[in-house]
């Protein structure tokens, strides 16, 4: 419960610090990319994951953007990343993690012409974890309760894209990113009978690239 | 009427006169009394020895004694070589399962340390561990410079233990060596499809669960011999196996399948773990073999095997290195309770009519036992003397011995007789072991045998245990099944497993039973026996009757710990608790010397 707790402040706190980064690049607002200042995404793309028990998994993401200037804009990336767990004895057991990654990033934008532009950014972000493991129920039936847990970590990653404009509010994006998280957690395991319990702590990375296309609103 | 009256007046009176006639029988000629007494398991003879003429100080065979200080079999051996021969010995000593191939033998002798000068005459308890260590290393080192000083070779040692091959001429100089207490044979351990006692157990509900939170497990299965294993692997064994023979022709298979099946059983269990095969002859063999686990990384050792030697109170080599290997690798060691319930006599030594020998029950002095011959099956017939005069233990100079000497004697009938078929006359307090034994007999034919105990030079009224080791079925004469558990299921740190049927939960009578010598209460836990394994070892269950035995029953107590192990974070120790909790509660409510904690299971109750 405690944990849940902290996670929502966490968010919250993101929250409030993305509002003011905001509210200071508004007031360095200049953009002349196509004459809008701000704008909304959609995008599908492909996670590959450096640890061997996290298999590869396709995410979906929403994003915000907004031009400080000609040439920088601020990203709010939201995505979610469910992902095939295979055991681990010193990190997460086999089970599904969906993990939703909220991603502040500030990118520079290359002037290459009206329609093509490449970017390369880097941001913080803030990793939401949820974990369920398999074979609980089963578990249960044998008399032992486990409980296995990953707690939110925030990251850090960089990466590249480019923008092509369809239209002077629509384009094209294709982006890749790296990004950088470790995670950690808990399980307990207690036999009913005896009233034996055993418990500790799980660590790992959830270092990953993040391959995505998608479509961008101007308005 | 008047008729039916003299009628019963006659039988009266002749029935009374028939009865002192046979009470003056018995009054005037009491030695070589034999009667026939009915008791609930049939006739039974009661046979005495007052007059019968057995001397004490004299071998059967005519032969004079050697060094009292080595067993008395041995210095038969010595006698037999001289006056007969080396083929000769070499019958004798395959009989009596005495390594000796003409010319060397192998013997075990226990060093002493009281020769070594400034040594306490007595350990005052106050010596530290490193003193006594070098006392015995130095105790060691001069009887290892006499053995090769007589053309032997020392082959092993373990604190006061060395074992050593020579020259059976030399035998009896070596035991005038100052440092050595006694000289005896080596002993060797006695033996204890998918498995039923799986689906039992209740494991089955284990084997599609992913591990949670275990790096694994390892299982060393110890037993005498793993024969057609590896036509086994990746059907009824893992894919692939460690092996590792401590014997000295470093033969794995050695002709035995009872490893083979013990690994069956474990893998049923336990299909995850990683097993490790390695085989003994000699229970000496277990000081290397325990080393090698504990430098593998063992978890849980598997031992169906067990021995009779020793008191029973949780000391001796065994319990030692059980204790080590605790302590070093926190092995847990898994071993059957024995199989000898029904094979067991014990009691105090009782001679009310003052004749030296022991009476059993009134005034029979023979335990009787019935061997038959099955369809030309020949049984071995070896039978086992202790009494409760070990002395003190100390982990490194052993045990200080015994004063009391008894004789064991073993009685063959045939025809209307019972003749002498052997004896043993170990002499104490110079061979210092309180122990008898009498191997290498087979039955040919349906017999009766039987033993008796003779007092020869004892102050004390001491407590026996008695084994018989062949096919009696259950027929011992004034059996006593409690305090039956061999060794090492006496020591604390091991598990030590009793069986009950596979099927119908029922205990199987054989099961060796506590409690141990000190009073704990023995075995741990029970568990499935006569389950099927595969044709290579012993068949199906309902074919052949499958593997039974406590034998069997301890790969499933050693599986389920591995099973659990394998599969959760939980310590051995942990695991050891969650089993005894789970038990299935059997017999008296609570832990007791038939069941343990009752029989083994892993379903939440």
């Amino acid at each position: 419960m405690i944990k849940k707790s902290k996670s929502r402040w966490r968010i919250r706190l993101n929250l409030i610090g993305l509002m003011l980064i905001i509210f200071c690049a508004g007031l360095f607002a200049n953009s002349e990319a196509s004459g809008k200042s701000m704008g909304l995404g959609l995008d599908a793309g492909y996670v590959l994951l450096s640890e061997d028990n996290l298999g590869n998994s396709p995410a979906v993401g929403l994003n915000f953007f907004y031009f400080l200037s000609k040439q920088f804009k601020v990203e709010l990336k939201a995505a979610f990343i469910p992902i095939k767990v295979d055991n681990d004895p010193e990190g997460l057991s086999e089970g599904n993690l969906n993990m939703i990654p909220t991603q502040l990033s500030l990118q520079y934008c290359f002037k290459l012409g009206q329609r093509f532009i490449p970017y390369i950014g880097a941001g913080v972000g803030y990793y939401l974890n949820m974990f369920s493991l398999k074979n609980e129920d089963e578990w249960l039936d044998l008399g032992f309760n486990i409980n296995e847990e990953v707690d939110g970590v925030f990251g850090f990653h960089f990466g590249a894209g480019m923008d092509y404009f369809i239209k002077p509010n629509m384009a094209f994006n294709i982006d890749v990113r790296y990004c950088i998280a470790n995670f950690t957690g808990s399980y307990t395991i207690s036999e009913e009978v005896s009233g034996i319990s055993h418990s500790g702590e799980i660590e790992g990375k959830l270092n990953h690239i993040l391959f995505g296309v998608g479509i961008k609103f101007l308005f | 009427m008047k008729n039916k009256i003299k009628l019963l007046i006659f039988g009266s009176a002749l029935t009374l006169v028939l009865a002192a006639f046979a009470a003056g029988l018995v009054i005037l000629f009491p030695g070589a009394a034999q009667m026939e007494i009915k008791t609930e398991k049939g006739i039974r003879e009661v046979i005495n020895f007052s007059s019968m003429d057995y001397p004490a100080n004299q071998m059967e065979d005519d032969v004079e004694w050697g060094n009292p200080a080595v067993e008395s079999v041995l210095n038969r051996l010595v006698k037999i070589y001289n006056s007969k021969g080396s083929e000769a010995a070499a019958e004798f000593a395959s009989r009596r399962d005495i390594p000796f191939n003409g010319d060397q033998i192998k013997v075990i002798l226990d060093a002493d340390v009281s020769f070594l000068p400034g040594f306490p005459t007595a350990i005052n308890g106050q010596s530290t561990t490193n003193i006594r260590e070098a006392s015995i290393n130095r105790a060691v080192s001069v009887i290892r410079t006499e053995i090769e000083r007589l053309g032997g070779q020392v082959e092993k040692t373990h604190r006061y233990l060395v074992q050593c091959s020579i020259g059976i001429q030399s035998l009896n100089e070596l035991a005038r060596v100052s440092g050595v207490r006694s000289i005896r044979r080596p002993f060797k351990p006695v033996l204890h499809a998918t498995s039923e006692g799986v689906q039992k157990t209740g494991a089955l509900h284990y084997h599609d669960l992913t591990a949670f939170k275990s790096t694994g497990v390892k299982v060393m299965v110890l037993d005498v011999g793993f024969k057609g294993y590896s036509d086994l692997l990746g059907i009824d064994l893992p894919e692939t196996v460690t092996t590792h023979s401590f014997k000295d022709d470093g033969d794995i298979e050695a002709d035995e399948v009872h490893g083979t099946a013990c690994a069956e059983v474990v893998y049923d269990m336990a299909p995850d773990a990683e097993l490790y095969l390695a085989n003994i002859y000699w229970v000496s063999d277990l000081i290397d073999a325990i080393e090698w686990a504990v430098e593998q990384e063992i978890d849980i050792i598997s031992y169906s095997l067990g021995t009779y030697w020793g008191p029973g109170d949780g000391t001796g080599l065994e319990n030692d290195l059980a204790e080590w290997a605790h302590q070093n690798g926190g092995i847990v060691w898994v071993t059957s309770a024995g199989n000898a319930a029904d094979d067991h006599w014990s009691g105090t030594f009782n001679d009310p009519d003052e004749d030296g020998w022991h009476n059993f029950s009134g005034e029979d002095e023979l335990l009787s036992f019935y061997v038959p011959a099955d369809m030309g099956i020949e049984y071995g017939v070896d039978v086992y003397l202790k009494w409760n005069d070990w002395g003190i233990w100390d982990d490194y100079y052993g045990y200080s011995g015994s004063d009391q000497d008894f004789d064991f004697y073993l009685f063959k009938k045939e025809g209307n007789d019972w003749q002498l078929v052997d004896t043993s006359k170990n002499r104490q307090p110079q061979y210092k072991w309180p122990w008898e034994s009498i191997e290498g007999w087979y039955s040919l034919d349906d017999a009766q045998w039987g033993v008796a105990i003779r007092k020869i030079n004892a102050t004390k009224d001491l407590f026996f245990d008695l084994y018989i080791s062949t096919h009696s079925r259950g027929s011992l004469e004034y059996n006593v099944p409690e305090g039956s558990l061999t060794i090492p299921a006496d020591s604390p740190y091991v598990i030590a497993v009793g069986a009950v049927d596979a099927v119908g939960d029922f205990y199987h009578f054989y099961s060796s039973q506590g409690p141990t010598s000190d009073g704990r209460i023995k075995p741990d836990i029970c568990a499935p026996s006569a389950v099927s394994t595969s044709d290579t070892s012993y068949g199906l269950r309902n074919d052949t009757g499958g593997f039974a035995g406590t034998s069997a029953s301890c790969p499933h107590a050693a599986g389920a710990i591995a099973l659990l192990k394998g599969k959760t974070p939980f310590t051995l120790e942990e695991i050891k608790t969650i089993l005894y909790s789970r038990a299935i509660d059997m017999g008296e409510p609570g832990m007791d010397n038939i069941f343990g904690w009752g029989r083994l299971n892993l379903r939440r109750q």
